[in-house]
Order: structure tokens, then C-alpha cells, then sequence
């Protein structure tokens, strides 16, 4: 390398190490001298807090000296006054001692040794006027000593303090004197360290801002150039002859320039090539551009359409659920009449073959539209999320065993055999809901099966501790295009055609209902052979499980065995509907020996029920005035009433309000449609007298 | 003003109720301090006196040293001091405290060595008293008990001080002494005046008189006396047979008139 080349950092870091090492050769050798005398200080420090120390202790020997001399003085004992004469002796000896300690080390310090060997001189005075005192004491001459020792504390004493108080005072005065020194001491070099720091930091500044100037100028000198050179001036060579790395990139700008210059001319023809490209292709992006618009647009446009139709769909689907909900309520009254009065013909013996199979269908027709409105309701419930499911702990078997015997009349009908195999084990569900799953999966599976087939019931062992109960048919089958559709509602494939009954939405409710029980349904089939469906639900591991044992509604435990007062044998009924009227009293009227008592509003009942005393009350809940649990709390409030069955009689059928009229008092539920046989088994177990018909 | 009157006068109501009391005391009775080794006979002596003179005499009975003390200082007010010692009665005088004409020693007094009246304890010989059948030595005070004093000066004169030092032990004043030497044990003795033995002690041993000064009792009226009569009445009462006669009983050995 070129010996003349300094670098750049060269150039900054040599004169900035200089200052550096010289500051750091003050700082050392300042503070090596701040130790030197902070070493000498603490050292006579030091030495002044040991002399406080030992005139502490020879004050203090010096005290307890004098309190066992006084002592020796009163003494009547020559034992005893040996004993003290050994101890003062230590004592002495001590005093002494400390005295000697204080020469050896004071014996540079001049001032204070005059001092010391002034109380060295005292104390050995003292002591030897103390040994004749307690001569004279240890002889007996108590007298004597005692005018000696009051001589010795008026004369020497005092003086022997004085002293003792002088050195301490000086020793005091040193110590302070020492503080004094150290704080000044570090005064001074925190004054130094001030300087220093200033003084070097300000050299470091200049020769900084030295290096930056002619740094800066030179760099100018290059901006200055290429400035020129940009500007398309003339390309003079650019100079900076130092041989450092400014001096090479001068060089370097110096090539560039010439291979700017060439590359130029080149770069001028393709500019002219390139800027008839640029105007061709601004066109055609232009173009683009408004076409990519448009189409944003039209997008918008639709989604805002789809959108609109969605909601649109929504608000149908709400409208049509609240409507279904509505209309059922509606029909279920009718439908009441109609159901009641077909059970009146139907048990009526008066009625020919032709005329007893029309009122079957009726009966039939009827009960098909009720199950339709039903499912109608419920589904409108569940949709809008107004269904309660509890989920509790089942016993599988014996689910499925009163399923199997709801089903087996139908099943027989079209001699259809139910099999299966079902394990021993408990899942979580709600008992009714679940009931209802089941009884239309199974009902679906007979109906849709052909005469003399079969249908398995059986339980597998599902995924993820669940229980699979599969319901398995051997009908046609549905095909696979159609399964997908199987769950929607008011789909029943094209059983609209067939012979067979059904709503159409028993599935949607199923698959619905099995969803809130946290479980999952589903199907397979192959057409020709038979379609099996199911359902899994959470499976309980524990074996330790207690069935939760609901109260069982049996009329035989409410306490309808009433003995009646003889000759009262009436019912009241009260009943603002008067269709049910009639009905509840074709229904009493096979019965002679009972008098039915109607009343058609809350008010007339109750005065009614006090006049009479019934035997029994039917009470409608749903009253204008006062509706029936209000009457009920009226009648049980009454003497009259207290011990009379009360039976609820309500179109409000859901599983809770029934168990609400019980948990109110009422002795049974009846729902509407009136359940005949319910009514006449309720009669009968009044044991009222027979009377002949 | 309230306040002072208050608090002032019932003191000065009690003060001048005890004065009232003292009076007769004060005025007539005469004051004798005497050495404790002469109260028991003075008291005998100041029976008849009082019997035939009607006037009531009181005692402070004290060691000599200290009544001369007491005396000096003003601490005790006494018209008659008697003291067991000639050093005190030289003190006094010295101090002028006393009137030097009415001094006189009327008695003297011997020295003995002496035991607990059940101590199986027996010496022959003064000198045993450095020998151990000798454990502890009990003798008066000398700075202020003149029979310490005297006990001491024996002890010396015979060479045996050095060695029984270490079994000496001081009593300030005879009566004093004479009690517990009466409860000590076999081993310790006291060397007092043969007249202060009474029921507890019995002397075993005679101490030399040539080993001390002579023992002798000097009396003499106060300056400041308040009775000065009365003194010089009972101080004459002291040179009758009668008088000499209670100090011969009790053991002193009354001096030529």
C-alpha cells in the first residue's frame, strides 16, 4: 500500500485516541493520589477513635476503681478487704496499661503525646497515693484513710479528669478535622474530574469538527462536480488528489463519468423506441381500465339484488313459520269438536256397519290432520327456538321396549315383525323428545315397508362415546338423488301419490330435536332392499347411575276415592266453550247416576261449586275473567272444595304445562282434544252407586 | 397570698404543738453523752442523782469518736461528755469545746479477751491469740472505739499485729461487738472491756496492761452547755463514795479521788 495513504478513520481515530489516553492518564494519576490521601486521613481517623475508645475504658476502670476503694474503706473484714485489695490491684494494673498503649501509639503525634505522658504521670501519682490510703484502710486506721482518700479526690483527682477530658477532646477535634480534610478532598477532585471531563470532551469536539469541515468540504467539492456533471456541463476531470477513500471515489466518479457518457448516447435512441410504446400502451390500460369499472359496478349491483332477495326469503320464512303457528292454534279447536264427536259415534251401538266405518274415517282423517298440526306446531316451536329440551340420563332398553309396544298394533295390521338386539346401557337425552324420534322413525319404518317385512330395532356402539340405535326397514328404498332431500320439510318424496299417511315434516322435527340433544341423525339405503336410519346420542360410561325417578302421574295415587256425602253425585263442569259443553255432557250422559252441573264463566262455577258441592270439577284454564288456576286457588280456599278432585281440562298440551297444573293442585290433567276413555276412567273411580241403565 | 397561707399554717400549728411538748424536756433535763461501755453504770449513778436531785437526765450513748464528732459538728447538743478514751478527750479540748477545769478521769477500765459464754475455747497465753486456735479476732473500731484502739496498741506492742491482721474484724462500737461475738463461733474471740462482757460472753484472758496505755475515762462539761449547774452539780456527785461505789460493782476501778 501507498505509505502516503491515510484512511479516513485514520485521520479521526489517531487524534481522538491521543486525548483519550491523556485524559486517562490524569484521571489514573489524580485518583491514585486522592487514595494516597484518603489512606493517610482514615489512618488518623482511625487512630483518634481507638484513643476515644481506650480513655472510655480507663475513665471507666478508673470509676470502678473508686466505688471498690470506698468499699475497702468501710470494710470491717480483713478477708474481705484482701479480696478488694486483689481487685483494685487489676484495676490499677489496667489503668496502666491503657496509658502505656496510648505513648506507644501517639508517639509520633507530638501534640498529643505531651498530653499522654502528662496523664501517664497523673495516674501513677494517684495510684500511689491510692496504695498508702489502702495501707492505712487495710490496718484499720479507717480514719486516717478516709482523710487521705478525701485529700486524693479533692487534689488529684479532678485534675487526673481534666486531662482524660483534654485528650479526648483533641481526639474529638481530629476526627473532625479528618471529616473536614476528606470532604475537601473530594471537593477538590470532583473540581478536577469537572475539569478533565470538559476539557476533554472540548478537545474531542475540535478535533471532530476539524475533520468534519475539511470532510465537508471536500465532499462538496464531489457534490459540486456531479452537480455539474448532471446538468450536462463540461465533463472535466474531477479532482481531489488525497490519497484516502474520498481520493478513491473521486477516481472512481472520474471512470463512471466516462461510462455515463457512453451509456448516454445509448440510453437517448432508447428513450425515443421506448416512448412510442409508453403512448400505444396508455391507450389499451385505458381502455381496460373502464372496462374493469363496469363490471365492479354490475357486481355491486347483484349482491345488493341477492342481498334484498335474502332478507326477502328470511322475512317469508318467518312469516310463513308465525302463519303455520297461528293456523294450527286455529284448527286445533276445531279440530277438538270434530275428534270428540267422532269417539261419541264410534262408542254409539246404535250405529250400522257403513255409518260406524264412515265415522273410522273421520276419526281417522281427523287424527291424521291433528298428528299434522301437531308437527306443524312443533316444528314452528323449534324453529323459533321456544322448545325446552332436558336432557337427563336414560335407560335405553326400556325406552325402546314402550316404543315397540305403541308400534305393535300398526306394526300387525300389515303383519310386519319387529326384531332387534338391544344392549343394556344408558344415554343422555330428553326423555320425551327422544320418545318421539324414535316412534317416527319406527312408525316411518313400518309404513313405508312392504306387507310382511321386518324392521330391527337395534343398538351399536356409535363413534366418540355415543350410542347408535338404528332403526332398519325393508320397503323399496329411497334413491340416492333423493336422500339429500329427505330431511327437508313438507318433502315426502313422492309418497304424495301413495296410499301412505304422513306430514311430511316428521323427519325435519326428528333431525331438529336430536340436534338439540347434542346428537346426530342420519340414513343409508339401497333401493329394492331397504332404508335403515339413525340416530346417535352421548352414551353414559358410569355404571353407577341412579335413574332420576320422575313422579308418576297415576290417577289412582291423587285421591280421587273420595267417600262422598250420600245423594251428592254431581260433576261441575266449567267451561266457557260451549262445543266442549256439549261434548263432556253426551260423554256423562252414559253415566245416569251422575248429574252434570255446567257453568259458562269463572264466576257462575265457583258459586256454583259452593251451592252444590260437586263431586268432581272439570276446569278449563284458558277463561275470559279468571282463568283456572286462579278458580282452583278460589275453590281450595273454600271448605266447600277442599277435598274435591279438580281436574284441569286444557288445550294446552305440552308436557310442562301438564306438570305445572299438577305442581298447582290439580288432582289430573286433561288435555283437549278431550281424551274420552281418560274422562270415563275418571268417573268411574269416583264408586258412585250403580244405577241401572 | 391565698395559696402560702394555706399550706403554712398548718405546719406552723403542728410546730408549735411539738413545741409545746418538749418544753419541759428542754428546760430541765440534763444531757449526758457518754461512751457506750459507761451507760449501763452512769445510768445507775444518774438514778440516785436524779432521785435526789429531781432532775431528769438523758443519755447518748455512742462510741467516744463519734460524740466527739457528733459534738463538733453540732449534731448533738449534750451539757456533760464522757469519753473511754484520753485521745478524744484531747480533741475536744483542742477544739475548745470543753471546759478544761472540769476534766477529770474518775475510772479506769481493763482490757480482756473474751468468748461466747458455751465456747469450749481456752487460751494461756496472749500470744496464742497468733496461733489457729484463733480464727477470727473481732476488736473495736480504732479509728473511733477506744477499746479497738487499745486492743490494737496491744496487738502491736507485742509484735503479734502483723500476723493476726488477716484475722481481725471491726465492730464500731463495744455493745455492738459484745452481741455477735455472744452468736459467733468456737474459733473467733473479742478482745474488749472486762465491764461490757454481760450474759453471753466470759473472758478467757486478761490482756497486759503494760501492753497499752492506761485506760482511763475522762469527764467534763461542755461549753455550750445548757445546764451548766446541773453539770457541775452531777460532776461533783461523781467523786461521792456513792458514785465510785456503782463503777466498783460493775468492774471499773475508780481512780483516787
Amino acid at each position: 500500500m501507498d505509505a502516503r495513504y491515510k484512511s479516513l478513520f485514520r485521520q479521526l481515530a489517531v487524534p481522538m485516541l491521543l486525548v483519550g489516553l491523556m485524559s486517562l492518564a490524569v484521571t489514573t494519576y489524580i485518583s491514585l493520589q486522592l487514595r494516597e490521601s484518603i489512606k493517610n486521613i482514615s489512618g488518623f481517623a482511625v487512630t483518634s477513635q481507638t484513643m476515644i475508645q481506650r480513655l472510655q475504658d480507663m475513665d471507666k476502670l478508673l470509676i470502678e476503681y473508686r466505688a471498690i476503694a470506698l468499699k475497702h474503706l468501710a470494710a470491717e473484714n480483713a478477708g474481705v478487704m484482701q479480696q478488694q485489695r486483689g481487685l483494685l490491684e487489676l484495676y490499677r494494673r489496667d489503668v496502666t496499661e491503657i496509658g502505656h498503649h496510648l505513648v506507644i501509639e501517639h508517639q509520633e503525634h507530638e501534640d498529643v503525646l505531651d498530653d499522654v505522658n502528662k496523664l501517664n504521670g497523673e495516674l501513677a501519682h494517684y495510684f500511689t497515693r491510692m496504695t498508702e490510703v489502702l495501707a492505712l484502710s487495710g490496718d484499720f486506721e479507717k480514719e486516717a484513710a478516709f482523710d487521705s482518700f478525701r485529700v486524693i479526690e479533692r487534689d488529684l483527682y479532678p485534675p487526673l479528669q481534666n486531662t482524660l477530658a483534654s485528650l479526648r477532646n483533641h481526639a474529638m477535634a481530629s476526627i473532625e478535622a479528618s471529616r473536614t480534610a476528606l470532604l475537601i478532598e473530594a471537593r477538590d477532585n470532583q473540581i478536577m474530574a469537572l475539569v478533565l471531563g470538559v476539557g476533554g470532551g472540548v478537545a474531542v469536539i475540535l478535533v471532530a469538527f476539524q475533520f468534519t469541515r475539511r470532510l465537508t468540504r471536500r465532499l462538496q467539492n464531489i457534490l459540486h462536480w456531479s452537480d455539474q456533471f448532471a446538468h450536462g456541463g463540461d465533463s472535466a476531470v474531477l479532482v481531489d488528489r488525497r490519497a484516502d477513500e474520498l481520493g478513491d471515489v473521486a477516481t472512481a466518479i472520474n471512470s463512471m463519468a466516462v461510462r455515463i457518457d457512453e451509456a448516454m448516447n445509448e440510453l437517448k435512441q432508447a428513450k425515443l423506441d421506448a416512448e412510442q410504446h409508453a403512448s400505444d400502451l396508455r391507450v389499451a390500460e385505458s381502455s381496460l381500465r373502464n372496462l374493469n369499472e363496469e363490471l365492479e359496478e354490475r357486481v355491486r349491483e347483484r349482491t345488493t339484488e341477492m342481498t334484498r332477495a335474502k332478507d326477502e326469503a328470511e322475512k317469508a320464512n318467518m312469516a310463513k313459520s308465525e302463519f303455520l303457528s297461528r293456523m294450527s292454534h286455529e284448527l286445533r279447536t276445531p279440530m277438538n269438536a270434530i275428534m270428540g264427536f267422532a269417539q261419541l259415534l264410534e262408542i254409539d251401538e246404535t250405529l250400522n256397519a257403513d255409518q260406524k266405518d264412515s265415522v273410522d274415517e273421520i276419526r281417522k282423517a281427523s287424527k291424521h290432520l291433528l298428528e299434522l298440526i301437531n308437527e306443524v306446531l312443533d316444528l314452528s316451536k323449534i324453529e323459533s327456538g321456544k322448545i325446552d329440551i332436558s336432557v337427563e340420563p336414560l335407560e335405553i332398553k326400556p325406552l325402546l321396549r314402550e316404543i315397540c309396544t305403541l308400534v305393535e298394533p300398526m306394526a300387525q295390521q300389515r303383519n310386519i315383525t319387529l326384531l332387534g338386539e338391544v344392549n343394556d346401557c344408558q344415554l343422555l337425552g330428553d326423555r320425551t323428545r327422544l320418545k318421539q324420534v324414535l316412534l317416527n322413525l319406527t312408525s316411518n319404518a313400518i309404513k313405508y315397508n312392504r306387507d310382511g317385512g321386518i324392521v330391527r330395532i337395534d343398538t351399536l356402539p356409535g363413534e366418540n362415546e355415543r350410542v347408535r340405535i338404528s332403526i332398519t326397514d325393508t320397503g323399496d328404498g329411497i334413491p340416492e338423488d333423493q336422500q339429500s332431500e329427505l330431511f327437508q320439510p313438507f318433502n315426502r318424496l313422492d309418497a304424495e301419490q301413495s296410499a301412505i299417511e304422513g306430514t311430511g315434516i316428521g323427519l325435519v322435527i326428528s333431525k331438529r330435536l336430536i340436534e338439540l340433544m347434542h346428537g346426530s341423525i342420519g340414513m343409508c339405503s339401497t333401493p329394492g332392499e331397504g332404508s335403515t336410519f339413525w340416530i346417535e346420542l352421548p352414551k353414559i360410561v358410569a355404571t353407577e347411575f341412579s335413574p332420576h325417578t320422575k313422579t308418576s302421574i297415576a290417577v289412582a295415587d291423587t285421591g280421587l276415592s273420595v267417600t262422598a256425602p250420600p245423594g251428592a253425585h254431581s260433576v261441575l263442569y266449567i267451561d266457557d266453550n260451549p262445543a266442549n259443553l256439549r261434548l263432556v255432557q253426551q260423554v256423562l250422559a252414559r253415566y245416569p247416576q251422575v248429574e252434570l252441573i255446567t257453568a259458562q264463566n269463572a264466576w257462575e262455577g265457583v258459586d256454583m261449586a259452593i251451592a252444590k258441592r260437586p263431586r268432581m270439577i272439570l276446569l278449563d284454564i284458558n277463561m275470559p275473567e279468571m282463568n283456572g288456576y286462579e278458580v282452583l286457588s278460589v275453590l281450595r280456599g273454600h271448605e266447600c272444595c277442599r277435598g274435591t278432585p279438580i281436574i284441569a281440562f286444557s288445550a294446552a298440551a305440552m308436557d310442562k304445562d301438564i306438570a305445572r297444573g299438577l305442581a298447582a293442585g290439580f288432582d289430573d290433567y286433561l288435555t283437549k282434544p278431550l281424551d274420552i276413555k281418560h274422562l270415563m276412567t275418571l268417573v268411574e273411580q269416583l264408586e258412585l252407586p250403580t244405577v241401572a241403565k | 397570698m391565698y395559696r402560702y397561707s394555706f399550706t403554712a399554717v398548718p405546719g406552723l400549728r403542728l410546730l408549735s404543738f411539738l413545741a409545746v411538748l418538749l418544753l419541759p424536756y428542754t428546760g430541765h433535763a440534763l444531757t449526758i453523752a457518754a461512751a457506750n461501755s459507761t451507760c449501763e453504770s452512769l445510768s445507775v449513778v444518774g438514778e440516785l442523782y436524779s432521785r435526789q436531785h429531781g432532775v431528769r437526765i438523758e443519755y447518748i450513748c455512742k462510741s467516744s469518736g463519734l460524740l466527739a464528732k457528733g459534738l463538733e459538728g453540732k449534731a448533738i447538743q449534750a451539757d456533760i461528755y464522757l469519753s473511754a478514751s484520753e485521745e478524744w478527750m484531747e480533741k475536744m479540748k483542742q477544739l475548745g469545746l470543753l471546759e478544761t477545769g472540769s476534766v477529770f478521769a474518775p475510772w479506769s477500765n481493763t482490757l480482756v479477751v473474751a468468748v461466747p459464754v458455751n465456747s469450749p475455747l481456752t487460751l494461756s497465753r496472749w500470744e496464742e491469740l497468733a496461733s489457729g486456735k484463733v480464727q477470727h479476732i473481732m476488736i473495736g473500731d480504732p479509728g473511733t472505739a477506744p477499746f479497738g484502739r487499745y486492743a490494737k496498741e496491744a496487738l502491736e506492742a507485742s509484735k503479734l499485729w502483723e500476723q493476726v491482721r488477716v484475722k481481725i474484724e471491726t465492730k464500731k462500737h463495744i455493745t455492738l461487738l459484745a452481741e455477735h461475738l455472744a452468736a459467733a463461733d468456737p474459733h473467733t474471740v473479742g478482745i474488749l472491756f472486762k465491764t461490757n462482757l454481760g450474759s453471753g460472753l466470759r473472758a478467757v484472758l486478761t490482756v497486759p496492761p503494760t501492753l497499752h496505755e492506761p485506760i482511763n475515762y475522762y469527764i467534763g462539761r461542755l461549753k455550750d452547755a445548757a445546764e451548766v449547774d446541773q453539770a457541775e452539780r452531777f460532776l461533783r456527785f461523781l467523786r461521792t463514795e456513792e458514785a465510785r461505789k456503782v463503777f466498783d460493782d460493775a468492774g471499773f476501778t475508780p481512780n483516787s479521788p
